[in-house]
């Protein structure tokens, strides 16, 4: 990680014409992100308000750069997860602090696919990113 | 009487949106009669039992018909064991903190079988907590059902409550009520007995079951939210200790003490939610013209017709019974959320995850279930696209 960038996302993604297609694109993607050791999967590492038990955990580079590994029990959302942690990872705290993932998510169409509900959970795993970055 | 599957959809108007809505047993969707009911109400709203205007006693006559309707559903004997609370949730920790805190003592055993709804065991939990006693686990058998015999091994000289549900929310399967009420009263332990989700499909008789406390939510039978029923014994009734305290639960009060009002008024402080009670009262009415069993010989044919097509999935594992109104399911291969998500992409409303019954899943030995709920306003179709859905989802996640 990361394997691809933000432009190739949106080259990617632009080439896919239906929901099914984009969400089989979603699932592939959850495939280039390693599965987190046990020890990570911890309950301080643990997003709160998802269906499913997603995990977020952070390092940072001699550069401030930060790199965040994620993992979840569903292939879709480790595949958005990946997606946003694809936008995050090599960006500073304050380049993080700055980055409005909501839009990439909407240029890629996925965010207005998303069900309410869903999109909440994909705004969770944003605020935990924010968050963990604001005290790194 | 008879029942028309067409028209009886007909009379909900959510129905005519484009979705198919299969989380009944989350809430079930609401009848016209009952919006129309709570529209008056609220287009000349007034108050009940304190305002002696016209308009009010009008209305405290249709809040107290309510009762009755409530009463007749289950059979109570009298119209003052309808206690009015919130939902199930509040009725049973109604009975926790004012029949059981008082009268448990340490090392009491309170059994609560592994089927229940978080509902009807942290209430247990709690009380337990605070008078020293002990919340005994009622194990599930292999095969998902409570075995009477494995109650009689855990029942002692110390059992004094029985809390068990008429109707599992995962798996569909009911208990042998009429067996668990009588092992309890041998025991001189009382039976509480959550209804949440029988109630719809078989409402419970209390005094063929001999039950000390039953209640259900409103919302779950096509009422509205915000509203349950408590059905206690009279005689337990009169004992336990008042539940909140606020206006019309007294007789006098001064700076020293109060004395209590009457059943069922001591424990229905404050303003009640009379907009429910009256829409409440519109569904129970209205449900006296629904040939109910037919209705629920319709539901279940339309679950058994879709249990059978969702067995020929791969790596399914189907975890309700194939008579009840409910299916829920989990794949070996896939987590239950990536199911949902594809669902609700196509329209579908399901429910999915632990369920609020965190403890029966584990016993499941699976993460989660997909759970689809049908009621009688569901169609053919209704099952058809949803199986389409899965299978659809089933081939973006291959």
């Amino acid at each position: 990680m990361p394997l691809v960038t933000q432009d190739q996302l949106y080259a990617l993604f632009s080439t896919l014409n239906t929901w099914q297609d984009r969400y089989r694109e979603i699932i592939k993607l959850a495939k280039l992100m390693p599965i987190l050791p046990e020890e990570a999967r911890s309950i301080e590492n643990q997003i709160y308000g998802c269906e499913n038990h997603v995990w977020l955990i952070v390092e940072k580079n001699s550069q401030h750069q930060l790199n965040f590994y994620g993992d979840s029990e569903g292939r879709i959302v480790k595949g958005l997860m990946t997606i946003l942690l694809i936008l995050a990872n090599g960006k500073t705290a304050v380049e993080i602090a700055e980055f409005d993932f909501a839009a990439v998510l909407k240029r890629l169409k996925i965010i207005d696919e998303l069900s309410e509900s869903r999109q909440l959970g994909v705004q969770n795993i944003i605020n935990k990113i924010k968050n963990l970055a604001s005290m790194n | 009487m008879n029942f028309d599957p067409i028209f009886f959809r007909s009379q909900f108007p959510s129905l005519q949106s484009e979705g198919i809505y299969l989380d009944s047993a989350a809430t079930a969707l609401k009848p016209l009669v009952m919006i129309e009911a709570t529209n008056r109400y609220y287009l000349n709203a007034t108050t009940v039992l304190r305002s002696k205007h016209s308009q009010a006693l009008a209305l405290d006559a249709q809040y107290e018909l309510a009762r009755v309707l409530a009463a007749d559903l289950i059979n109570a004997p009298f119209n003052h064991e309808i206690i009015w609370t919130k939902g199930a949730t509040e009725s049973i920790n109604l009975v926790a903190q004012s029949y059981a805190r008082n009268r448990l003592q340490s090392g009491d055993e309170i059994i609560v079988s592994e089927l229940e709804h978080h509902s009807n065991l942290i209430p247990w939990l709690q009380v337990a907590e605070q008078t020293g006693a002990k919340v005994i686990k009622w194990e599930i058998e292999a095969d998902g059902t409570l075995s009477t015999q494995h109650l009689q091994l855990l029942m002692t000289n110390k059992t004094r409550i029985i809390a068990v549900t008429q109707m599992s929310n995962v798996t569909g399967y009911q208990p042998n009520i009429a067996k668990i009420s009588q092992l309890a009263h041998q025991y001189n332990a009382i039976i509480v007995v959550d209804g949440a989700q029988g109630v719809i499909h078989d409402a419970m008789d209390v005094q063929r079951y001999d039950i000390d406390f039953y209640t259900f939510s409103a919302h779950k039978l096509y009422g509205p939210t915000g509203l349950g029923v408590l059905y206690g014994k009279s005689e337990l009734l009169q004992q336990m200790n008042c539940w909140q305290g606020g206006g019309k639960m007294l007789k006098t009060t001064s700076f020293t003490d109060f004395k209590p009002a009457n059943l069922p008024y001591k424990f229905e402080a404050g303003t009640p939610n009379i907009a429910a009670v009256i829409g409440f009262y519109a569904v129970l009415d209205w449900l006296k013209t629904l040939d109910s069993n037919t209705a629920e010989r319709y539901t279940i044919d339309l679950v058994r017709y879709t249990y059978k097509k969702l067995c020929a999935l791969p790596n399914i594992k189907i975890h309700s019974r194939a008579n009840s109104p409910l299916l829920s399911f989990s794949f070996t291969d896939i987590h239950h959320d990536d199911i949902a998500i594809l669902l609700t992409e196509q329209n579908i409303a399901i429910r999915n995850g632990e369920l609020c019954a965190q403890p029966l899943i584990k016993a499941l030995n699976c993460k989660g279930v997909i759970r689809a709920s049908f009621m009688p306003y569901n169609s053919q179709t209704d099952a058809d696209k949803f199986l389409f859905a899965v299978e659809n989802a089933l081939s973006i996640l291959k």
